[in-house]
């Protein structure tokens, strides 16, 4: 049996009532804890015993600090006296646990361990949720930005609307975290200059155990069903890059605390590792992306290369529901069809194009594009970015019945009639360019492209 | 209204200064106080630590001695005011209880 256990720990810095009882019980199963970390606690193998474990606040003290100052040492010393022995420090946090049975507590002054507490906190806990919140806020800004100009991109594509969600997440949990720190403050307070008491601190681990096991499975999920290797190489690249990041971080952190290196140093290299390291990460990150997308679409079947004036360019050969063939007889057959594909619960896109070889232009090609809404609740604004989404051109609608449609639009620039259409089927919407039929559009050309689209 | 910081004094805060009075090392406060109060009133260790740290931010005490991290502390004059008028108050506080309390009995 192993002499050694890492747990996860997710108590709020200020709950030290939550983390000595979680210590306390650790010890009495036979669990002493030994290291502190970011996310993981050591513990090692003992006796079953009944400790105490209390927690003191050190204002003053710094994660980046290569050792405990005189003053931290002083303190120390104060403790040791009283019984107890200090088990690690972590940033302004520091544990110590007594063997006697009914020890002079460490803090007997509520008044003071309030306001300590508070001043600890004001240092590390309340930068960080503050730095957190407003990253979700903005984040989600943004996210809310891009879903209401480009809500299908949004709705259909599984780890984009994840993210989102996420950053929603986000943002109730530091909520949470807020209000019940200075709901526990301001009771504290008056406790303490009224009676003398000290309340005890609450924090909700369990909660934020599952909300981080939530975000990883959420995440996994999502980028599965996004069923494309991008989404799948996103996946590994994310679960790999964040422990790395941390990691990474720290350990910088940990070797120049090890090296007596001053503070401020030490916080300036840590955190512009922490930039440095973000950055690369994510940029081999992106190639190891594209390069296992390139990989994958070269090997699977069908997929051909060839060059043409210094570059390479791909063959598709994916089954279309329309192809230029339907509408005439095309003495050419090295067309290169492909099919894309990006589907959530909420939406689903389908993006064809047919080309003929870059030395084979003078072949019609034909590209279109059918959005499934799948909640009709979105269906309005799908419909509004496809008709304003065109670049100094506007749709304007013309006969639907010929499309057999709900409603159909014929795109005008400069007044000019153009041969792309935007047509609407029952949840469907459906964009398609005719563009290079020279010899235009013909009812019965509608009359097939009605056919073979509106039940796709 | 806030009060204003040591206006009224906590039980740990009035016995340490109590012990400063004359200059006395931070590290024997703790058993001073517990053998003033026949172990009824107990400094904390982190208690201990903080309050001498506020207390010598206010120029309520002073550091007298350091002798590496043995350090020795003694009341300022404003220690001894406040020390002083926190033993009035509590004396007033006595004082209203014998007329209300002990009055009514009488009555």
């Amino acid at each position: 049996m192993s002499r050694v256990k890492y747990k996860l720990h997710f108590y709020s810095m200020y709950d030290h009532t939550g983390i000595c009882k979680h210590l306390e019980d650790m010890a009495a199963k036979g669990w002493m804890l030994e290291k502190t970390g970011t996310f993981f606690w050591k513990y090692r193998k003992c006796e079953p015993k009944e400790v105490h474990f209390a927690i003191n606040y050190f204002p003053k003290a710094s994660e980046f600090a290569p050792e405990p100052t005189e003053e931290q040492k002083l303190m120390f010393e104060y403790c040791e006296q009283a019984g107890w022995k200090l088990v690690d420090v972590v940033a302004q946090m520091q544990i110590f646990y007594n063997a006697q049975e009914h020890p002079v507590p460490l803090e007997t002054d509520a008044v003071t361990q309030v306001e300590i507490i508070a001043k600890a906190m004001k240092s590390s806990f309340l930068p960080a949720q503050i730095l957190l919140g407003v990253i979700g806020v903005l984040q989600l800004g943004m996210f809310i930005w891009r879903f209401a100009e480009h809500p299908i991109n949004v709705l259909t594509d599984g780890m984009n609307l994840f993210t989102g969600l996420c950053w929603i997440g986000v943002i109730l949990f530091t909520g949470l975290e807020f209000v019940n720190y200075f709901t526990w403050l301001k009771r504290a307070r008056v406790a303490a200059r009224e009676e003398g008491n000290f309340v005890k601190t609450r924090s909700f681990p369990k909660f934020q155990i599952a909300m981080v096991v939530i975000v990883i499975v959420g995440f996994v999920l999502a980028g599965l069903a996004s069923a494309n290797i991008a989404g799948i190489s996103t996946i590994i690249f994310t679960l790999i890059y964040v422990p790395l990041l941390f990691a990474g971080v720290n350990l910088m952190k940990r070797f120049l605390k090890s090296r007596k290196v001053s503070t401020g140093v030490n916080r300036t290299i840590t955190i512009a590792t922490s930039f440095v390291l973000s950055f690369s990460i994510m940029f081999l990150g992106v190639r190891f992306v594209m390069n296992n997308v390139r990989n994958v679409m070269e090997k699977q079947a069908g997929v051909e290369t060839y060059e043409h004036r210094g570059m390479t360019w791909e063959v598709y050969h994916d089954e279309l529901p329309l192809v230029v063939e339907d509408f005439a007889e095309v003495d050419y057959d090295q067309y290169s069809c492909q099919l894309e594909v990006s589907e959530t619960f909420l939406a689903a896109e389908y993006e064809a194009t047919q080309r003929p070889r870059m030395d084979a232009l003078e072949y019609p090609d034909l590209e279109y594009r059918i959005v499934r809404v799948k909640v009709p609740l979105f269906y309005e604004m799908c419909k509004q970015e496809m008709i304003e989404g065109r670049y100094r051109a506007q749709y304007q609608a013309v006969d639907a019945e010929i499309w057999q449609a709900d409603e159909a639009y014929r795109e005008y620039r400069e007044e000019e009639p153009q041969n792309r259409f935007l047509i609407c089927w029952g949840n469907k919407l459906a964009e398609i360019s005719f563009a290079t039929f020279e010899d235009g559009i013909t009812d019965e050309m509608i009359s097939i492209a009605a056919e073979k689209l509106k039940d796709f | 209204m806030p009060r204003e910081k040591f206006s009224t004094l906590t039980e740990q805060m009035f016995y340490i200064l109590l012990c400063l009075i004359n200059e006395c090392c931070g590290m024997d406060i703790m058993e001073k106080v517990s053998h003033m109060t026949d172990g009824r009133v107990s400094v904390g260790p982190g208690t201990l630590y903080n309050l001498l740290e506020q207390f010598t931010e206010a120029g309520i005490i002073r550091l007298t001695k350091s002798e590496g991290r043995r350090k020795s502390y003694q009341l300022t004059k404003k220690g001894r005011e406040i020390l002083e008028t926190e033993y009035e108050r509590l004396n007033r506080q006595m004082a209203d209880y014998r007329r209300f309390f002990r009055g009514e009995d009488e009555l």
